[in-house]
């Protein structure tokens, strides 16, 4: 086998296997097989001295996440058992086996449940503050207002317009941080589970 | 030898290579073989590992017209190794114990 071939076959087996960065990959162990051709090696010896191929896509596999390795695992089984027309015994085995997954699998729902639940509670707080702000200050104003009809004293309505122009100038002032904030932990909850569920697959 | 060791043992082995300068794929494999055993596909993970970590930095060279990845250690990939030294201090201490123990109990 020249190098060529050994590299043409180990991508086509990688692409196979689902390996993930493949061209990386395939860069990796060209600059291998390169190295040893200029260290003097022949090219046929240089691609026997190289790591057989299935070795190599073990390997990688084995670096995947457990959890994808036992995802991978389970379509496998349930694919050869629909083959052998042993859908029904696959079935009965996987309910047999519920005890184990089935807590592993509600723990981690409810793990990400949570996540999300506090990732939006914290886009939510953030506007119940502002909100509150601005409550205040429209408040303080209609305490300043209320001055004027003797309602309360000049001291008291005074330090109404003080807070109503501090609360005022707060809720303007933190609205468009809050909202950049805001909207980047919004972005940032698809992309979390996104990578969640890349990491799984 | 058990996974998790190995690794670990793997990784001290990389960066104390690159200790010594900045190294690429092919020569890493053959200086890290005179004392333990390792292969390319072992070695990719473990390159891939470190970058991730900020160990080692990657750069690209042309050399003899094609491209070569070259790795050098950084300082936190300094740090690991003293660090990983100083696990195997403890690790020893454990291992001679054991040693001793063994020992005692059969006489």
């Amino acid at each position: 086998m020249n190098k060529e071939q050994y590299i043409s076959q180990l991508k086509g087996r990688m692409e196979a296997a689902g390996i993930t960065n493949v061209d990386e990959r395939i860069e990796f162990y060209d600059e291998m097989l390169s190295d040893r051709i200029d260290s003097g090696m022949e090219e046929e010896a240089a691609v026997a001295s190289m790591e057989d191929i299935e070795d190599i896509i073990e390997n990688a596999r084995l670096e995947k996440p457990v959890t994808a390795l036992v995802a991978e695992k389970v379509i496998k089984s349930h694919a050869e058992a629909k083959k052998n027309g042993n859908g029904v015994l696959w079935i009965i085995l996987a309910i047999i086996g519920f005890p184990i997954w089935l807590p592993i699998l509600c723990v981690l729902f409810s793990l990400l449940l949570v996540i999300y639940i506090v990732l939006w509670t914290i886009v939510f707080t953030i506007f119940v503050i502002l909100l509150s702000f601005a409550i205040a200050a429209v408040a303080s104003f209609a305490a300043f207002i209320t001055m004027f009809f003797n309602a309360i004293p000049i001291p008291i309505g005074f330090a109404g317009l003080g807070g109503a122009l501090f609360f005022g100038g707060l809720t303007v002032l933190l609205f468009k941080p809050c909202v950049v904030l805001a909207k980047s932990i919004a972005t940032m909850i698809p992309a979390i589970f996104k990578k969640i569920k890349k990491n799984v697959a | 030898m058990e996974a998790q060791l190995r690794r670990g043992i793997l990784d001290a082995c990389v960066l104390a290579v690159l200790e010594r300068g900045e190294s690429y794929g092919y020569k890493l494999v053959t200086d890290i073989n005179t004392f333990i055993e390792i292969t390319e596909s072992t070695l990719y993970p473990i390159l891939k590992r470190l970058e991730a970590s900020n160990m080692l930095t990657v750069r690209t060279m042309e050399y003899n017209g094609r491209l070569r990845k070259y790795y050098s250690i950084t300082d936190a990939g300094r740090n690991r190794v003293t660090e990983l030294l100083s696990e195997w201090e403890e690790i020893d201490k454990v291992y001679r114990y054991i040693i001793e123990e063994r020992g005692e109990n059969r006489e």
